[in-house]
């Protein structure tokens, strides 16, 4: 009955927020205990120290080893998970953690608020993300075995999108016996499934951890194995060596699977938003909003979400970084749909009718190689012509600050809207330092909803959100993609129906072979 | 002897030396900052310095070559940025898994290769000499990954004879190893094959119609004994150069071959450093690859002077 509720309410949240497929979960048969899952990465994670996970491939085996203070609900909101409750005090500049009792670390420590402390701590001196959301962090203190209380020097908002994020709770007792290279090799979390082999370029090995604070997980184990390509991954699925691949923006080889009998699960919180950051600062056309304005009338969503992403089955089109009907989004973002004479229009009133050349930089990729040429076709039709720049992964990095013309960033949605809006756009930072419009309203605005209360931190984003896509016009999303989950019929899991990557891991279950 | 073998020694490590030069200039040319890569965008700045003096990034380039050379030369390749690990072990964990694919494509390509080129010659213009040549055609021009992702898809999945990908050490178990090795070796051996059979006929056809074969043949000596005893061992010189040469491809074609096998050998770790712009493990394994190639060119000059007596001669 349990399952039954689960599973209906993970079909009524994905129904909820626009994701047009859903999973065929509803299983009635008693779980079989055993059995091993397989499931791609790319390549070898660069770290498994729990304070340094970051990338994709990190991001794809860390929640059955790790577990996080706080995860993000389907709306990408965090909501407590190893702990209670978690409430801030604007006034007093602290949170208060109350922590969930009778949890372990797999190496039988017990998870509990001096382990807390010692991880926040560890967190704000080594943290891959320490920079951007511990800032303010200055300690925090175990009031009682499940109590700790953080004090922030000036006020975050923000605070609990970091912990979700990339905070795991890592075992202090084996961080401090095996030393940080130490623990690389054998991370000791709080996850269904504990670490026993890291073969280097081949992959990772795990054994489910029987004292499982939700339970002795059904499977033996998961494997992260290394299929660099997408091509091969699939073939292996086929073959039964892979139990899971993951797709985003690749609707053929979905597709494709799915008329094989495989399951499609779309993940509730979108994957990408594929955007045009503008360069407002530079002396050249783009300067003038207007010509702005006409580049986002000349582009048809619509038509392109139709076509790649088969009419909203793999993504969406939307005029912000958030899906429609979702707690992030904002109502009043009117938007530029697809209106060629108006964008026609505002090129001549801006006297850019003719003879302009566009440069659009993108990161080399299938889909968004696709997305590219599509656009620039769009955009002739209008007579800007378009110089398109594929930049190698690599080489990406260095247009950060400065790029000429537009660059097509991919921007990662696995955080919100809100988290994104405060990272990126604002001064003191990398990301579009030269050429987005930083207007001193949206930075008052992100200042202002880091500091407050849930209530005004919401009002200001969608704010924020509403002036630069429609009146700066700094941004304007062409498209955003869901990661989709592809599993076989043996496979019982809500894997990646949330969250990219995640699962209720101690839950999942093969059929018998 | 001794003394060619030194003057060839001394012209090795002018090679390997200027190899890793160019190679530390070619790297530190590619646009992107391993920093960045590695702790991403949201890094401070504290944290990018940091991240470049731990890996004396933050040092001008011909002071971080001096530094990376001086290491390697008491066995220190650095750590490798990505990874965080020592160079030296990432290579050492690897190189196995590409020799012992690299190492018997080779070994087949050139005894079949050598064996193809002779039969074809023989039988100049004949069925099998076409076939030969037809199959040799294919296997220079057909790129390795698409003959690759061929094998995968026909043999892997749809005839379900041989696994996807995948590797293990014959050492673990010698029957899975062969069982997994079967198509990257085949494949890699394929081109290999095909380079070592075109230049094994086309020397057997040139020595099969010089005088001395002739002669050979008129004194009344079996085609078999002309054949192997006296056209074979000269039109080998050429051929030992060809396989020399091929020696690199065991490194250069594993990139591909590992990429489509899964292989995490030498070639896979080459493109996560450029990708990631790991040069401490680009500038490593150019180092031992480079190392590698020198000693069996070495190696193939002094077997000259056992296949070819006049080469001995010079030695002197």
């Amino acid at each position: 009955m349990k399952k039954i509720v689960a599973i209906l309410t993970a079909i009524g949240l994905l129904a909820s927020t626009g994701s047009m497929i859903t999973p065929v979960l509803a299983e009635e048969a008693a779980p079989v205990k055993g059995g091993t899952v397989n499931i791609p990465i790319t390549g070898d994670p660069t770290t498994l120290q729990g304070w340094m996970l970051r990338n994709s491939n990190e991001n794809v085996l860390a929640t059955a080893i790790y577990e996080t203070l706080l995860r993000y609900d389907e709306n990408g909101i965090p909501q407590p998970y190893l702990c209670e409750s978690f409430e801030g005090d604007p006034e007093a500049l602290t949170y208060t953690i109350k922590l969930k009792e009778g949890i372990t670390f797999q190496d039988g420590t017990p998870f509990d608020a001096d382990a807390v402390v010692w991880n926040l701590d560890y967190y704000k001196e080594n943290g891959c993300l320490s920079g951007s959301y511990f800032g303010e962090y200055e300690k925090s203190e175990a009031i009682d075995e499940s109590t700790v209380v953080v004090h922030l020097s000036s006020w975050n908002a923000l605070f609990n999108y970091g912990l979700a994020r990339s905070c795991y709770m890592c075992s202090p007792t084996a961080v401090e016996e095996l030393g940080a290279d130490g623990f690389n090799e054998a991370p000791i979390g709080t996850g269904a499934f504990k670490v026993t082999k890291w073969e280097h370029g081949e992959g990772i090995y795990t054994e489910k951890y029987a004292d499982y604070w939700q339970g002795e997980p059904n499977l033996d184990g998961v494997n992260f194995m290394i299929y660099s390509a997408v091509a091969t991954q699939q073939a292996a699925l086929e073959k039964g060596d892979l139990d899971i691949i993951n797709l985003s923006g690749d609707a053929v080889t979905a597709e494709a699977l799915e008329a094989e009998g495989y399951t499609l699960t779309n993940a509730a919180i979108p994957a990408t938003a594929y955007t045009f950051c503008f360069n407002t600062q530079a002396d050249t056309p783009l300067a003038d909003v207007r010509v702005r304005q006409a580049i986002c009338y000349a582009i048809d969503a619509d038509k392109i979400v139709s076509a790649l992403l088969r009419d909203g089955k793999f993504g969406t089109a939307s005029n912000q970084w958030a899906i429609e009907g979702t707690s992030m989004y904002n109502d009043e973002v009117q938007g530029y749909g697809y209106d060629v004479e108006t964008a026609k229009k505002l090129l001549e009133e801006a006297n850019y009718d003719s003879d302009f050349v566009l440069k659009i930089n993108y990161q080399v990729g299938d889909f968004m190689g696709q997305l590219a040429q599509i656009c620039a076709s769009q955009l002739e039709a209008i007579g800007i012509k378009v110089e398109l720049n594929a930049i190698e992964v690599a080489n990406y990095v260095n247009y950060f600050g400065e790029w000429e013309g537009i660059l097509f960033h991919q921007m990662g949605l696995q955080n919100g809207q809100f988290s994104q809006i405060s990272a990126n756009m604002i001064t003191g930072i990398n990301f579009g330092s030269k050429t987005f419009s930083h207007r001193q309203d949206t930075l008052d605005l992100i200042a202002e909803a880091n500091a407050s209360g849930e209530e005004t931190l919401t009002k200001d984003l969608k704010e924020v959100v509403r002036i630069l896509f429609d009146e700066t016009v700094d941004l304007y999303t062409v498209a955003i993609t869901y990661t989709t989950a592809v599993t076989g019929p043996s496979l019982h899991s809500d894997y990646g129906v949330v969250q990219a990557n995640r699962a209720t891991w101690h839950e999942m279950w093969k059929d018998a072979e | 002897m001794g003394r060619y073998i030194l003057k060839r020694l001394g012209i090795s490590l002018f090679v390997v030396l200027m190899v890793s030069i160019i190679t530390f200039a070619l790297v530190k040319i590619l646009p992107g900052d391993p920093a960045v890569l590695a702790l991403g965008t949201e890094a401070t700045d504290e944290e990018l310095e940091e991240f470049h003096a731990k890996y004396n990034l933050d040092k001008p380039v011909v002071e971080q070559y001096f530094l990376w050379m001086k290491g390697a030369m008491h066995g220190d390749l650095g750590d490798s940025i990505k990874f965080s690990r020592p160079v030296t072990v990432c290579i050492a964990e690897r190189l196995p898994r590409t020799i012992s694919i690299g190492l018997p494509a080779l070994i087949i390509a050139s005894v079949l290769g050598i064996v193809f080129g002779v039969i074809s010659a023989v039988f100049r213009g004949g069925v099998v000499d076409n076939f030969i040549t037809f199959l040799s055609t294919i296997g220079l021009g057909a790129p390795q990954f698409w003959l690759g992702i061929l094998a995968v898809t026909v043999f892997g999945l749809r005839l379900d004879m041989l696994p996807l990908s995948g590797y293990v050490a014959p050492s673990e178990d010698f029957g899975q190893y062969v069982y997994h090795a079967i198509l990257p070796v085949s494949i890699l051996a394929f081109g290999l094959l095909a380079s070592v059979a075109r230049q094994s006929r086309s020397n057997m056809l040139e020595v099969i119609n010089q005088d001395y074969i002739r002669t050979a043949r008129a004194n009344g000596l079996s085609e078999s004994r002309v054949i192997f005893r006296h056209a074979l061992k000269n039109a080998l010189i050429p051929v030992i150069t060809t396989i020399g040469l091929q020696v690199r491809v065991i490194f250069g074609g594993s990139l591909m071959i590992e990429q489509v096998f899964n292989i995490a050998g030498i070639g896979s770790l080459i493109t996560i450093a450029i990708q990631g712009r790991d040069y401490m493990v680009i500038e490593g394994c150019v180092l031992m690859i480079s190392v590698f190639v020198v000693i069996i060119n070495l190696i193939i000059d002094l077997l000259y002077g056992f296949v070819d007596p006049r080469i001995r001669k010079s030695w002197r």
